[in-house]
C-alpha cells in the first residue's frame, strides 16, 4: 500500500472545495499534528526506531493491513459516575460554566459527541448531535488558533480559511441569518476563533466544544496509547494504562478504551495508526426500543427518526456521520391526529424528557490502523503519571503528586494491607459519592 | 492479604457481616431444589392481602435456613461419603411489582428506587431486552405472552416455592392457598408455572443439552455466626496473587451492593474500593430486584439450525469436519457436560466439568497456576490466552454475559464486575427427547441484582444483542444462543463471524440464522422487588 497522498478532511467533508488550497492546508497541518505526536511518543523514552505510531503520509502502510473500529457510547460516563444517571441526564443536556475552562459556559459532554436539544412549547422537537473537531472549523476560519501554538494552526500550514464561508455555514448549520461574523471571533483578538461563541453555544450547535473533545486530542491518545507500560508487570488494563500513560480522561468511555485497543495492537508489535479520514464518527444510533403513541394506547416501533445531515450520503461515508438531528419527521401524527414530537416518544417505556436519553442510545467510533504485525518488540516503560480521587473523580497526576495512587503496583498492593482507611483515602469519604439512602 | 474487621453496619465495608436471617435464602445463597413453582397472584384486597403476608411472612425462607441446610447437606455428605437421602425441605420466596407496592406501601416510597426499568415493568421493556413488537405475529411479541405482556396480566405477588420432591411442593401450595383463603381472599392467583430440574443425563442441564448455572459471581461478605467466615469460600492459598479478588479462580468477588440494597456497590475502577449505594427506601436494605422471564426454548429449531450452519461451515478447508456438536459448543461456550472451550476447544472431557476446571479461565490473560487450600486443585493444564476468540468465539454466550478480563467498551475488565448478578433459573417442562414429551419446554429465568437496567437489561440490550459489543474484533457477532436483534430491516438475523487459523494463516467465516422462527423467546415474566422479611412484616404487611 503507497504512502497517503493527503490527508482528507474529516468524514471527507467538501466545505474546503470552496477555499483554494485548503485542502493541502490541512492535510500539511494534520500531518504536523501525527509529527509532534510521534515525537511526544520519543519524548517519553521511546527510541526514535521504536516509535509505533505513524503519519501514513511519511511512512507506508504495508499489507496486510487491519483497520478497527473502536467504539463507545455517546452520553458521558463521568457524570454518571460523579452524579448517579438521572442527575447526569439533568445536567448533561445544557451548557454550563466548565470549571476546567475558566467558568466560560460549555457543554459538558466529553464523550466526543455534543447535543443541542431544541424545544417548543416546553415539548422536545428536535435534538442535534454533533462530532465535528473544532479543528476544523478553526481552518475555516483561519487566522490564530486558540487550540494551537503559534506557528502550529491550520493557518500556518496554508489553511488560510474563508470568514464568509464559516459565516454561511454557521448560518445554514444554526438555522438563522442573525449569525454575524463578529460574533464567532473573541471580542479581544477579533482574529482568533471562539470555539465557545453563543452559536456554538447557548444559541446553537455546530461543532465539539467541550476542551478536551478535540481531533488533537484523539491523534495523542492514539500516539500515547501505542506506549507499552510497566508497573511491577505489563499495563494492559484500559484505566490502569491511561493512568499510567497519563493520558486522556480516565473516567470518560472513550479514552480509556482508544488508548487500551490500539495499545492491545502495539503489545502484538504492530504499527498504528489512525485510518484517513481521520475524525471521531457516530456509528448510529439503536433505536430499537424507541416507541411512538398507537391505537388505543399502545405503543409502536418509530420509524429512522435519527437524520445524518453532514456528510451527504455516499458510498465512502458510511459509518462516518459527523452531524446528524433526531426529529419526528413532519405529516408523523399521532392517534388524536396531532403531530408527533420528539418528548412523545418513549425509550423501553421512559418519556424522553433529555437529549442524553438519545445520545445514550449513539454508538460512537474512531478508526484504528495497524500493519507489520511482530515488527516492534518494546519493553514496557515505567508510569509518567498515575491516577488519584479527588472529589470521587478519578484524575491524571504527576507520580510526584502526594496524592494517593489508585492503583499502586501489584507489588505494593501485595505487600500492603487493605484496610479501611487506605481504601477511604482512595475513594473520598464516607457519602462523597454515595446515592440518597436516607 | 489481610482484611479489616468491620461491622454490619458500615454500608462501605468490603466484607460485610451479612444479617442473613433478613436476607430471603432464594437471594442468598440460592434454593438450588430440583422442583419449583412459580406462582402470580393479583392483590385484589389489600387488607386481606395484607393479613396475608402478615401471617405468612415466617414461612419466607431466610438466608440462614437455606446456608444451615446446605451446610448440614455437606457435613452428611462429608461424612458419609455419598449425597444424603432424606434430607429434604419446602422453601418459600416472595416479590412484588412496583404498581403493587404504590398500593401497598406509597408512590412516595416507590419513586425512592431508582431503577427506571423496576418503575415501567417489564412488559414496557420488552423492546429493550430485543423481544419483537406486540402484534408482529412473532413468537416473544408481549401480546403473545402467557402472562405479564402487559400492566394488567403482570402480576403484583411473585411466590416461588421450592422443594426436594414434588408431593412436598403440591402440599405446600395447597397450604399457601388455604391461608390466604383464611386471610380474606385478598389475593387472586393469576398464573402457576412448574419449574423442574430435568432428570436422567440431564439433571443440571438446560433443554439444548448444556449444563447450566455453572459461573456465578462471588458474593462478598461474612456469616453472622462466625465472622471469620465467608459467605462465599474461598479456595485459594493465602500465597496466590489471587485471593482478595477470587473465591475461586472464574468466581470474582463483587461487593453485596450489587445484589443487596443497602451496602456500596462496585467500583468501576478499584474492585475493592466503594461505590455508592443505590438509591432506594430505607427499608429496601437487604432486599433485592428480582427479574423473572418465562423463556420457553424450540429444541427442534434450535438443533435444526446447528445442523443446517454446521453443514455450510463444513465446507470450507480450515473447518472441514466441523461437527453441529462443536458449532453448539461454541454458542455457548462450553460443552453440554460444562466443560469450557477455554480449556477444551476440540472436544469434550468430562473431567473439566465440575468443581473447579470448570470454571478457571479468562480471556485476554492466560489463566495463571493457582496455589490452593488443602482440599481443593486444579490438577489440569491452565486455560491460555485468547483475546481474538480462536478458541472461544467471541459471541459465544457465556463470554458475551461475562467478558471477564477482556477491556470491553465500558473500559476497563473492572466494570463487568458491576454487570453480574445472580442466576437462579429452573427449566420447566419435560425433556425433548422423552418418549411422549410435548412442549412447551424452557426455562424459568429468575435472577437477582440491585439494578435491573444496569445489570439485567444491560447485558441483554448492550451485549447479547449487539455485534460489536462488548468486544469488537474480526470474529465478532451477536450471541446467537439467547441474544435478538430488533433493528428494522434486519427480519430478526443474528449474525456471527468464526475465527479460525489454518495453514493458509488467520480467517473468518460468517454465518447467520436466517429469519426462521426463535429457538429461545419470552412467554411471561415480570420485574419485582424481594423485600427482606422484617421490611414484609414492618412494611409491606403492616
Amino acid at each position: 500500500m503507497p504512502k497517503l497522498a493527503r490527508f482528507d478532511p474529516p468524514a471527507f467533508l467538501d466545505d474546503f472545495d470552496e477555499i483554494p488550497g485548503q485542502r493541502e492546508g490541512w492535510s500539511k497541518y494534520i500531518s504536523a499534528t501525527f509529527d509532534r505526536a510521534i515525537t511526544a511518543v520519543t519524548q517519553q523514552g521511546v527510541p526514535v526506531n521504536g516509535v509505533q505510531f505513524y503519519n501514513e503520509t511519511k511512512t507506508s502502510s504495508d499489507p496486510p493491513v487491519s483497520d478497527q473500529a473502536i467504539q463507545w457510547l455517546g452520553f458521558p460516563q463521568t457524570l454518571v459516575a460523579q452524579f448517579g444517571r438521572s442527575r447526569a441526564l439533568r445536567i448533561a443536556d445544557d451548557p454550563a460554566p466548565d470549571p476546567q475552562s475558566n467558568n466560560i459556559i460549555s457543554r459538558q459532554q466529553d464523550e466526543y459527541l455534543e447535543w443541542q436539544v431544541t424545544r417548543r412549547a416546553g415539548k422536545i422537537v428536535r435534538v442535534t448531535f454533533t462530532c465535528e473537531g473544532p479543528e476544523y472549523w478553526q481552518s475555516i476560519a483561519g487566522g490564530p488558533s486558540f487550540y494551537n501554538n503559534p506557528g502550529e494552526s491550520p493557518a500556518d500550514f496554508g489553511a488560510n480559511g474563508d470568514r464568509q464561508l464559516l459565516v454561511q455555514l454557521y448560518r445554514m448549520l444554526v438555522g438563522t441569518n442573525q449569525v454575524q461574523e463578529a460574533d464567532l471571533f473573541f471580542p479581544d483578538s477579533p482574529d482568533t476563533y471562539n470555539p465557545w461563541n453563543v452559536w456554538n453555544t447557548q444559541r446553537g450547535i455546530v461543532h465539539l466544544q467541550q476542551i478536551n473533545n478535540t481531533l488533537g486530542a484523539e491523534i495523542h491518545i492514539g500516539a500515547d496509547g501505542t506506549v507499552l507500560r510497566d508497573k511491577a508487570g505489563p499495563v494492559t488494563d484500559a484505566t490502569r494504562l491511561i493512568c499510567c500513560g497519563g493520558f486522556g480522561g480516565p473516567e470518560r468511555a472513550s479514552d480509556p478504551h482508544l488508548g487500551a485497543e490500539v495499545n492491545a495492537f502495539a503489545r502484538d508489535g504492530f504499527a498504528i495508526t489512525l485510518r484517513n479520514p481521520v475524525g471521531i464518527y457516530m456509528e448510529g444510533i439503536d433505536d430499537t426500543a424507541i416507541t411512538k403513541p398507537g391505537p388505543g394506547g399502545t405503543r409502536q416501533p418509530v420509524g429512522n427518526f435519527f437524520r445524518v445531515v453532514r456528510p451527504k450520503a455516499s458510498a465512502n461515508t458510511a459509518g462516518l456521520s459527523v452531524r446528524a438531528i433526531y426529529e419526528v419527521p413532519a405529516g408523523e401524527r399521532g392517534p388524536d391526529g396531532r403531530q408527533l414530537t420528539v418528548s412523545d416518544l418513549q425509550i423501553g417505556g421512559v418519556p424522553i424528557t433529555r437529549g442524553g436519553q438519545l445520545a445514550e442510545k449513539i454508538t460512537m467510533q474512531f478508526f484504528a490502523r495497524a500493519c507489520r504485525e511482530g515488527a516492534f518488540n518494546n519493553a514496557g516503560l515505567p508510569c509518567r503519571a498515575k491516577c488519584c480521587r479527588r472529589q470521587g473523580v478519578l484524575g491524571i497526576a504527576s507520580v510526584d503528586d502526594p496524592c494517593t495512587d489508585v492503583f499502586p503496583a501489584s507489588q505494593e498492593l501485595l505487600d500492603t494491607p487493605v484496610t479501611l482507611a487506605t481504601v477511604r483515602s482512595a475513594t473520598g469519604e464516607p457519602g462523597s459519592r454515595r446515592g440518597a439512602m436516607p | 492479604m489481610s482484611v479489616p474487621a468491620e461491622g454490619q453496619d458500615d454500608p462501605d465495608a468490603l466484607e460485610p457481616i451479612l444479617p442473613l436471617d433478613d436476607v430471603q435464602g432464594n437471594i442468598l445463597p440460592g434454593f438450588n431444589k430440583r422442583h419449583q413453582r412459580v406462582v402470580g397472584f393479583r392483590v385484589v384486597d389489600v387488607p386481606a392481602a395484607k393479613r396475608w403476608f402478615a401471617c405468612a411472612a415466617p414461612e419466607i425462607t431466610t438466608a440462614t435456613e437455606v446456608q444451615r441446610f446446605k451446610d448440614l447437606r455437606r457435613a452428611l455428605r462429608a461424612r458419609r461419603g455419598a449425597a444424603p437421602t432424606g434430607l429434604a425441605s419446602v422453601w418459600m420466596a416472595i416479590a412484588f411489582s412496583a404498581p403493587s407496592l404504590r398500593r401497598l406501601v406509597s408512590d412516595a416510597d416507590v419513586e425512592l428506587f431508582e431503577d427506571e426499568a423496576f418503575h415501567v415493568g417489564l412488559h414496557a421493556r420488552a423492546s429493550t431486552l430485543g423481544d419483537p413488537d406486540a402484534g408482529s405475529g412473532i413468537p416473544g411479541s408481549p401480546d403473545l405472552w402467557e402472562f405479564g405482556g402487559t400492566e394488567t396480566t403482570t402480576a403484583d405477588v411473585l411466590l416461588i416455592l421450592a422443594a426436594d420432591r414434588q408431593d412436598m411442593l403440591q402440599f405446600h401450595l395447597r397450604r399457601v392457598r388455604g391461608s390466604i383463603a383464611a386471610a380474606g381472599d385478598g389475593l387472586e392467583l393469576m398464573f402457576e408455572q412448574h419449574g423442574a430440574d430435568l432428570e436422567g443425563p440431564l439433571r443440571g442441564h438446560e433443554h439444548f443439552g448444556f449444563r447450566d448455572g455453572i459461573s456465578q459471581p462471588g458474593v462478598r461478605g461474612r456469616l453472622p455466626w462466625d465472622s471469620e467466615a465467608f459467605l462465599t469460600p474461598r479456595v485459594l492459598a493465602p500465597e496466590d496473587p489471587d485471593l482478595g479478588a477470587f473465591a475461586r479462580p472464574g468466581q470474582p468477588l463483587v461487593r453485596a451492593g450489587q445484589f443487596l440494597f443497602g451496602y456500596a456497590t462496585q467500583d468501576r475502577f478499584v474492585p475493592e474500593a466503594p461505590a455508592r449505594v443505590r438509591d432506594a427506601p430505607p427499608w429496601a436494605r437487604n432486599g433485592s430486584f428480582l427479574v423473572f422471564r418465562r423463556l420457553e426454548q424450540d429444541v427442534a429449531a434450535f438443533r435444526a439450525f446447528v445442523a443446517s450452519a454446521a453443514s455450510d461451515l463444513d465446507t470450507h478447508t480450515d473447518l472441514a469436519g466441523l461437527t453441529k456438536q462443536h458449532l453448539a459448543a461454541l454458542l455457548v461456550g462450553r460443552w453440554p457436560s460444562g466443560a469450557p472451550l477455554m480449556r477444551t476447544p476440540a472436544g469434550d472431557d468430562t473431567l473439566l466439568a465440575d468443581g473447579i476446571p470448570a470454571n478457571a479461565f479468562r480471556f485476554d490473560g492466560a489463566e495463571p497456576v493457582h496455589a490452593f487450600l488443602p482440599g481443593h486443585e486444579d490438577p489440569f493444564p491452565p486455560a491460555p490466552a485468547d483475546n481474538t476468540g480462536v478458541r472461544c468465539p467471541i459471541w459465544a454466550h457465556v463470554r458475551k454475559v461475562n467478558p471477564r478480563d477482556i477491556t470491553t467498551e465500558q473500559g476497563s475488565d473492572t466494570d463487568t464486575l458491576a454487570r453480574r448478578l445472580l442466576r437462579r433459573g429452573i427449566p420447566f417442562g419435560a425433556e425433548f427427547d422423552a418418549e411422549g414429551a410435548a412442549g412447551p419446554r424452557g426455562l424459568l429465568y429468575l435472577s437477582y441484582q440491585t439494578s435491573i437496567t444496569d445489570q439485567f437489561e444491560f447485558l441483554a440490550s448492550s451485549w447479547m444483542n449487539t455485534q460489536s459489543k462488548p468486544q469488537h474484533d474480526d470474529g465478532d457477532g451477536h450471541d446467537v444462543l439467547v441474544g435478538q436483534n430488533r433493528a428494522a430491516g434486519e427480519g430478526r438475523v443474528r449474525r456471527a463471524t468464526l475465527p479460525t487459523v489454518g495453514q493458509g494463516g488467520a480467517t473468518t467465516h460468517s454465518f447467520s440464522t436466517g429469519t426462521g422462527p426463535p429457538w429461545i423467546f419470552a412467554t411471561g415474566g415480570g420485574y419485582f422487588f424481594a423485600p427482606s422479611p422484617s421490611a414484609l412484616t414492618d412494611v409491606i404487611a403492616a
